[in-house]
């Protein structure tokens, strides 16, 4: 299902669990300039990275049901006429705040490690 | 078409060993309207249907696990957390468009039924001036059209707790609804005696209004989504849990009723107007009393 990424297998594995971490944070993402519905934030997610990363479907429901029950997103039914029913989310307030704190603290914590790496090579 | 019975097959497989809560429909729900956009997507780019549809299930994943993970709702939530639950799972959005329409709309109504009530009171004073009596008419019949816009405009949508109405029958109540407001508003135009087609046309309106109205309402059948029921069933008040109470309190409110017309009419006759109209106050706090003894009384099916 994932396309063949340019990464080796174990590189692939690394850093689909070091993203599944983050997923509540990438669907607040999608969800901060538009109201979408499942397959919709799906698919941004899906182009955004080219193809490399995809978060699975299966996954992606249960992290709408989390974000709903904290309040960080608000699911409501579209009234669409033609074809089946849509659940579409929104950020709520809350969510925004959440979201750009989990930015703050994924950039911080990026600086962290790329010194710490970077410690450890300039000594080996 | 197999497309769509693979999708639908493929849930009901995955969802048959949990049991049928508000939870799991709506996520079965959810994931069905998911899986047809995908299939369109598909067939939008070329692919056959059933490999669409094969294709977007396999994207999907596995959902057993979320699945199985949701199947027990608590059972320590209290009653008001489920009604929550309920009404947070099933809102609908509205649309921003139609609640503008409709308050603009209904603006508009306000202004013409309040020309032509004013202008009848004038008129029937004959203080009115002539260019409010040539308006009267147009303002009756433009009210009329717009009750009926509205009317059908609200039942022809999907509401939170309610399905649409067939398109049809949101245009005939629509109808009748303009039907009625323009009749009356014709009629009320009685005091210009020479003009006496308008206030023909006015009761012929309303009569036609009023037929419509019951054989749409004989005729009208449940609109109410499942999860209200459900939720009157179980947290509603006592009529509809207890439709023998609502009965009984129907029969009472007859017997009331008959007996404070009846002693009114004896009264009135009797005594005279001065006094009569007590029994009808009587009959009315009885009403009341009886009512509120009905919906909160000890429910003894409970017990």
């Amino acid at each position: 299902m994932t396309d063949p990424a340019p990464n080796t297998p174990q590189s692939e594995v690394f850093a689909s669990d070091l993203l599944r971490g983050h997923t509540d944070t990438i669907v607040l993402g999608t969800l901060r300039t538009a109201e979408r519905y499942g397959f919709e934030i799906y698919k941004t997610i899906r182009e955004a990275t080219g193809g490399d990363y995809e978060i699975k479907e299966a996954t992606l429901y249960a992290t709408f049901r989390r974000l709903v029950k904290d309040g960080l997103v608000d699911a409501y039914w579209g009234d669409e006429t033609q074809g089946g029913r849509r659940k579409y989310y929104r950020i709520t307030d809350a969510g925004r705040a959440v979201y750009t704190r989990n930015v703050a603290d994924w950039n911080a914590t990026q600086r962290i490690i790329n010194t710490l790496l970077n410690a450890k090579d300039s000594r080996s | 078409m197999t497309t769509t019975d693979n999708i639908h097959r493929y849930l009901d497989e995955a969802f048959a060993d949990l049991p049928r809560t508000p939870d799991t429909a709506d996520l079965k729900e959810e994931i069905r309207g998911n899986l047809q956009a995908r299939v369109q997507e598909l067939e939008g780019e070329g692919t056959r249907p059933e490999a669409a549809a094969a294709r977007a299930i396999a994207e999907l994943g596995d959902i057993h696990e979320l699945v199985d993970s949701i199947g027990d709702p608590d059972p320590s939530a209290r009653p008001v957390d489920i009604t929550t639950r309920l009404i947070a799972l099933n809102r609908m959005k509205v649309s921003p468009a139609y609640v503008v329409r409709t308050v603009l709309l209904s603006l508009l109504l306000a202004g013409g039924v309040t020309i032509v009530t004013v202008g009848s009171i004038l008129g029937g004073l004959a203080i009115a001036p002539a260019w409010l009596i040539d308006a009267l008419p147009i303002a009756a019949l433009l009210s009329g059209a717009i009750l009926g816009t509205i009317v059908g405009d609200a039942l022809a949508h999907e509401t939170s707790q309610h399905y649409p109405m067939q398109p049809r029958r949101a245009l005939g109540f629509g109808l009748a609804a303009f039907a009625g407001l323009a009749g009356l508003g014709l009629v009320a135009t009685w005091f210009q005696g020479p003009q006496l087609w308008m206030f023909v046309t006015g009761c012929v309106l309303t009569l036609a209004s009023l037929m419509a109205f019951i054989a749409l309402g004989i005729t009208q059948t449940n609109r109410v989504k499942p999860w209200v029921n459900e939720m009157n069933h179980d947290f509603g008040d006592r009529f509809s849990q207890d439709p023998i109470a609502a009965a009984r309190f129907g029969i009472y409110t007859v017997v009331i009723w008959i007996a404070g017309i009846g002693l009114f009419i004896v009264l009135s006759i009797v005594v005279g107007f001065v006094w009569s109209w007590l029994a009808l106050l009587a009959a009315l706090l009885v009403f009341f009393l009886v009512l509120a003894r009905m919906l909160f009384a000890v429910d003894s099916t409970k017990e």
